[in-house]
């Protein structure tokens, strides 16, 4: 007698142990395959012959991990910008304090002077200001929100 | 049936633009597909969901976890503003190879 839960259940095994770990991928193919199954009954196909049907449909497991990884790529590459722009940044400040130092004769601590707030304060409030409302615009929050695979 | 290459190009703005109509679940987008193509663009239907995953961390879509009619468990998907964005895009181009092709079509005819 077949048992849809049992051969459901070793579905979900197959799966895990070719490497689709991650929960949310396998809940989300585990629902798509009930769905199918659900359907191919109810137009008449016996549970077993549904079973099977929609598991082809679904696609094989290395197949499927290979994609999900692809998902993994995608994130590895925004983490590696995000880096290079921090990189970037600090660069940036150490060009400019050597700079100072070094061409200027003096050293970055004199911006923090009372002479440079008065003269330099309402230039510093504005570059501020468009540096937000540019970082307001183009910034993508989902990176702020905890992975959920 | 169409080939796998050409299925695997139009997958992104096939999603894109059955989202742009509302929300929708893996399922859904699938059976739709079929339908709408009179079963002649098949999608392997577990390669959907790394796609749509992708779509997702590119920030194109965003997901959420509801409940069915009968209460099962189910992923919506939906469209965010880079996405519509990126749907202009496709849309776009997509025209612009359909209308050369067509060009070139007719121009066999003459």
């Amino acid at each position: 007698m077949f048992d849809l839960e049992q051969a459901i259940s070793n579905w979900q095994t197959h799966m895990l142990v070719a490497g689709i770990k991650t929960p949310v991928p396998l809940e989300e193919l585990e629902i798509h395959l009930r769905e199918e199954i659900e359907r191919q009954v109810k137009s008449g196909t016996n549970p077993q012959q549904a079973f099977e049907n929609s598991v082809q449909q679904i696609g094989c497991a290395d197949e499927l991990k290979t994609e999900f990884n692809k998902t993994r790529d995608v994130k590895c590459v925004r983490r590696r910008k995000m880096l290079r722009m921090g990189v970037i940044g600090l660069s940036g400040t150490l060009i400019l304090n050597l700079f100072g130092i070094l061409v200027l004769g003096k050293s970055s601590c004199i911006f923090f002077s009372h002479q440079w707030w008065s003269d330099w304060f309402a230039c510093y409030c504005l570059w501020t200001t468009f540096t937000v409302i540019g970082f307001l615009g183009s910034a993508n929050w989902e990176w702020l929100k905890p992975t959920k695979e | 049936m169409i080939r796998k290459e050409l299925v695997a190009a139009s997958a992104e703005p096939m999603i894109l633009s059955l989202l742009a109509k509302g929300e929708s679940y893996g399922y859904a987008i699938i059976q739709e597909v079929k339908a709408r193509s009179g079963g002649k663009l098949q999608w392997t239907d577990g390669m959907l969901y790394p796609v749509l995953h992708r779509m997702e961390h590119r920030g194109l879509i965003k997901s959420r976890w509801g409940e069915s009619e009968t209460g099962r468990k189910r992923k919506y998907y939906s469209l965010k503003k880079d996405g519509k964005t990126a749907m202009a895009k496709h849309h776009e181009q997509w025209s612009l190879v359909h209308s050369i092709l067509a060009g070139l079509k007719k121009e066999q005819y003459v």
